[in-house]
């Protein structure tokens, strides 16, 4: 295939540079048609991403214009604005939007880059002769659904860069591969997989720090409520398509360990569902990102809402006062008392089925054999409801 | 007795082989086990569907490969229909029987239901479970006995099996019956991190949620190495 040729998606598949190290790369051996293979096991409402070369472009724009303020990533506009402290998340979204929508600076920045790329950069999407960028060509990848593109400016920017030339080979050939700059004489082919590999871990590095500043957050954002990251495994957090999934990686360093999904309800960590998905590595998205969107974005993550049951009913401890605690059938000495018996006909009305499908409501699966409740002291009775409590908030505010 | 009539060689597919054996070597219906022939045919086991399940006769018949084949399409469908529903539907009264829970734990042993998607439950194999005993409502869930907790099926296929076909008991009891397939409980737990620190709101619930844990009876005790920092840490 010959640069410049072939249809789009041919070159989706292969960037026409790097053609050799496509097939050279175990990595991405068992790739397919991106339409037959995306998304095969999903639940219908997660919707299909397919980047065209022109929606990369569009996105890739997209991000250049809202570098201006994330060019470089500073680390003071991370830590020092009270994020940590989760305080003024609300301000953070208003920042981002106005400057994004209103700055008329921003149309100039993009006409600038638009010129400046022009000259490889150029779309053609009637006649599909067109050579899209490293950084698009990855992300377009099947199972690189999940990465951000980041913007060329911070990548350019050394500063972005600190520290990251230390343990990867051929370092200085990977930036110029992720940046698209021609090298005078062509590597050698024997060198070119591993420089292609070193290229993918520095680009993973380079996105781990990407989505934690303002623009890779927004970025992220819309993927997440686009659904690409899914709902969670767990019955009672993914109901109804509630979304509360985000990437992480367990380890910050590279080749550590594996990409997994962490629920912002249950709190816990589970294993992608597709397993494209499971040979990413962690560290390309690191410990920090899914809590500093939450943290950011509060209005992101559904509260977790009690409504008139309380998931915490059956567990609470004697002489513990966990907030308001509607006891009807948790406790065996209350068995003969009347007020069990007004209370307990609310809870049958509500203890059915139904509700477990709104995704405010927070529950915790409670184990019955023939309709009982299993008992605490039993060998199969319940161990491990403490993982699953939660904080739980009225529609007043939280509990305490 | 009833074997020997389908036996006979036809053009339909199903009618080549047992109906069950047809049901069970169909693709998503791993999870179910075949039912002895004679738990089908003691009516005593099937008291009360009969008011459940439309066509139950014809169903039956089917099941137990006595259909004659005199239906007309629209018939056949619906009666097909019946048939799995019917299946499953004893499948829910077969598998908390001890020849049930037997062969269910051979499907355990080779971890047939898949295994948890929770981390740092080590794939530990799961348990299908229905939410609701009437049929109808939910589609079958998997119940980790590691962590406790009920789970969607990853294959789509699955997500079309009726939980009432195992119903809310069966992990439950399979597990009592079995305590041995019990797996060591850990008091192991992500500790959502920003930048190596701890989460003021989470480390909060965390504590409270150790609290709880120490109340609970039976529940696995922290050993210091897995979590030193959320009893030390605290303010």
């Amino acid at each position: 295939m010959s640069p410049g040729g072939g249809t789009r998606q041919q070159q989706q598949q292969q960037h026409p540079r790097h053609q050799q190290a496509v097939y050279t790369n175990g990595h991405f051996d068992k790739q397919t048609d991106p339409d037959s293979d995306e998304f095969d096991g999903d639940p219908g409402n997660v919707p299909v991403m397919t980047h065209s070369v022109a929606d990369a472009q569009a996105i890739y724009y997209g991000g250049g214009q809202q570098n201006q303020h994330g060019g470089r990533l500073r680390y003071d506009d991370v830590v020092g604005n009270g994020l940590v402290d989760e305080a003024n998340g609300g301000d953070f979204i208003q920042d981002d939007e106005d400057s994004e929508l209103e700055d008329p600076e921003d149309e100039d920045l993009e006409g600038e880059e638009m010129s400046a790329e022009d000259s490889y950069e150029e779309t053609d999407s009637e006649t599909g002769s067109s050579v899209i960028s490293w950084v698009s060509w990855y992300c377009s990848l099947p199972g690189h659904e999940y990465f951000l593109e980041v913007p060329e400016d911070f990548i350019e920017d050394d500063f972005n860069l600190t520290g990251l030339s230390y343990g990867i080979p051929y370092y200085n050939e990977a930036l110029d591969l992720i940046l698209d700059i021609d090298q005078e004489e062509p590597a050698n082919p024997a060198c070119m997989s591993e420089i292609e590999s070193s290229a993918e871990i520095l680009y993973g590095s380079i996105h781990a720090r990407y989505i934690i500043t303002k623009p890779g957050l927004h970025g992220m954002l819309q993927k997440y409520l686009e659904g690409v990251f899914g709902t969670c495994p767990r019955v009672y957090c993914g109901a109804l398509g509630a979304l509360s999934l985000l990437p992480m990686g367990p380890s910050d360093v590279p080749g550590e360990d594996t990409i997994k999904m962490v629920c912002g309800r249950c709190g816990d960590l589970y294993f992608p569902k597709e397993a494209k998905y499971q040979s990413i590595d962690g560290a390309f998205f690191g410990t920090t990102f899914p809590h500093f969107l939450w943290l950011t974005y509060p209005d992101s993550l559904p509260p977790i809402v009690s409504r008139s049951e309380n998931p915490i009913q059956f567990l609470r401890p004697p002489k513990m006062e966990l907030g308001r605690v509607d006891d009807d059938e948790n406790d065996d000495e209350d068995f003969g008392q009347d007020k069990r018996s007004s209370s307990s006909d609310e809870q049958d009305s509500r203890g059915t089925d139904d509700d477990s499908d709104d995704p405010l409501t927070y529950r915790i699966y409670q184990p019955r054999i023939f309709g009982f409740r299993v008992n605490e002291r039993s060998v199969v009775g319940p161990r491990m409801a403490w993982l699953r409590w939660k904080d739980v908030v009225d529609e007043d505010g939280p509990r305490t | 007795m009833d074997d020997e009539i389908s036996a006979g060689s036809s053009d339909s597919a199903e009618s080549t082989a047992y109906w069950i054996e047809w049901f069970q070597s169909l693709k998503g219906n791993e999870f179910y086990c075949d039912i002895d022939e004679d738990y089908i045919l003691d009516r005593f086991n099937l008291t009360g569907l009969n008011t459940e399940i439309p066509h139950y006769a014809l169903a039956f018949d089917l099941i137990t490969d006595a259909l004659e084949d005199d239906l007309d399409d629209n018939t056949r469908v619906e009666v097909e229909k019946s048939a799995r529903q019917l299946y499953g539907m004893i499948h829910a009264r077969f598998v908390i029987t001890a020849r049930g829970l037997a062969k269910m734990l051979d499907k355990f042993r080779h971890a047939e239901f898949g295994r948890c998607p929770r981390v740092l439950c080590e794939n530990q194999p799961v348990l299908p479970c229905g939410l609701a005993d009437t049929p109808g409502i939910k589609c079958v869930k998997l119940y980790c006995p590691r962590c406790e907790d009920v789970y969607s099926p990853v294959a789509r296929r699955h997500l079309a099996i009726d939980g009432a076909h195992f119903g809310t008991t069966f992990p439950h009891l399979f597990l009592l019956a079995y305590p041995n397939m019990i797996p060591t409980k850990s008091a192991k737990r992500y500790t959502p991190k920003i930048f190596g620190f701890k989460i003021h709101q989470n480390a909060k619930e965390q504590r409270r949620q150790d609290e709880i844990r120490e109340a609970t009876p039976g529940a696995p005790r922290s050993n210091p190495p897995t979590t030193p920092a959320s009893v030390l840490d605290s303010p």
